[in-house]
């Protein structure tokens, strides 16, 4: 899976490319809780070339969210289609998070 | 049969596993390797708990009605083995279970809970007719 990360603002912009594995999410979840470390709290993380994510990509996703919402933060996720979508949908995590096209 | 000791040797071989997947029956294949791919995390890192020593087995058997999948592994058994998933919405762990109950028909441990049993009924609208899996 390829992690690129920018800083737009005060965002940090995840796009996220190919399949999320168990080893792919230990290295986002490294990234991310880096940068709320750094103090950013605004999460916008683009799914439009992510053709598959598993539970421990899911639980990474909610353990940021948990993070950054009591410091009134949120993540936001983009493009998420097909089975990507899918899953969000099955596991309701579409209701934990911002989900748009 | 696919068998294996570690993540890093699941990695190589989830492409041959999908490509087996599509053999057996398109419509589905990436469903099932949604719940294989949840069924071997849970026997690397709950069952063998990344003791490289042991071994994950999977073995894909097609039949005219279903496609059953074993995942093997050589821990002392999943505690949890016979309890349903049953996710808080919050949860970061253990969704894994969830997504497997969601992807196939039905799983079952065996006694010692050392092994899942996946079985996806198939659809003969879209799946090939029945032939026997080369690999095996």
């Amino acid at each position: 899976m390829e992690i690129t990360t920018n800083i737009s603002e005060k965002e940090v912009i995840v796009t996220l490319a190919g399949s999320m594995y168990v080893e792919d999410a230990a290295v986002l979840r490294e990234k991310l809780m880096g940068f709320i470390e750094s103090g950013y709290k605004q999460f916008v993380i683009k799914l439009h070339n992510v053709d598959y994510i598993d539970s421990s990509g899911l639980g990474v996703l909610v353990a940021i969210q948990k993070k950054v919402l009591p410091k009134e933060g949120h993540v936001t996720l983009t493009g998420a289609k097909g089975v990507v979508k899918e899953l969000f949908e099955l596991t309701r995590l579409n209701k934990v998070f911002t989900m748009q096209a | 049969m696919y068998s294996f000791s570690s993540l890093a040797e699941f990695a190589i071989l989830r492409d041959s596993i999908k490509r087996e997947l599509v053999q057996t029956c398109e419509e589905d294949a990436l469903r099932l390797f949604i719940a294989i791919n949840e069924g071997v995390n849970n026997a690397i890192f709950h069952g063998n708990k990344e003791d490289n020593t042991k071994k994950v087995q999977i073995i894909i058997e097609r039949s005219p009605e279903d496609v059953q999948i074993i995942i093997r592994d050589e821990g002392d058994g999943f505690v949890n083995a016979k309890k349903t998933a049953d996710m808080e919405l919050w949860d970061e762990n253990g969704r894994g279970l969830e997504l497997i109950g969601l992807y196939v028909d039905s799983c079952w441990w065996n006694t010692k809970g050392n092994e899942i049993t996946l079985v996806k009924k198939i659809n003969p609208a879209y799946c090939k007719p029945f032939r026997t899996c080369t690999s095996l």
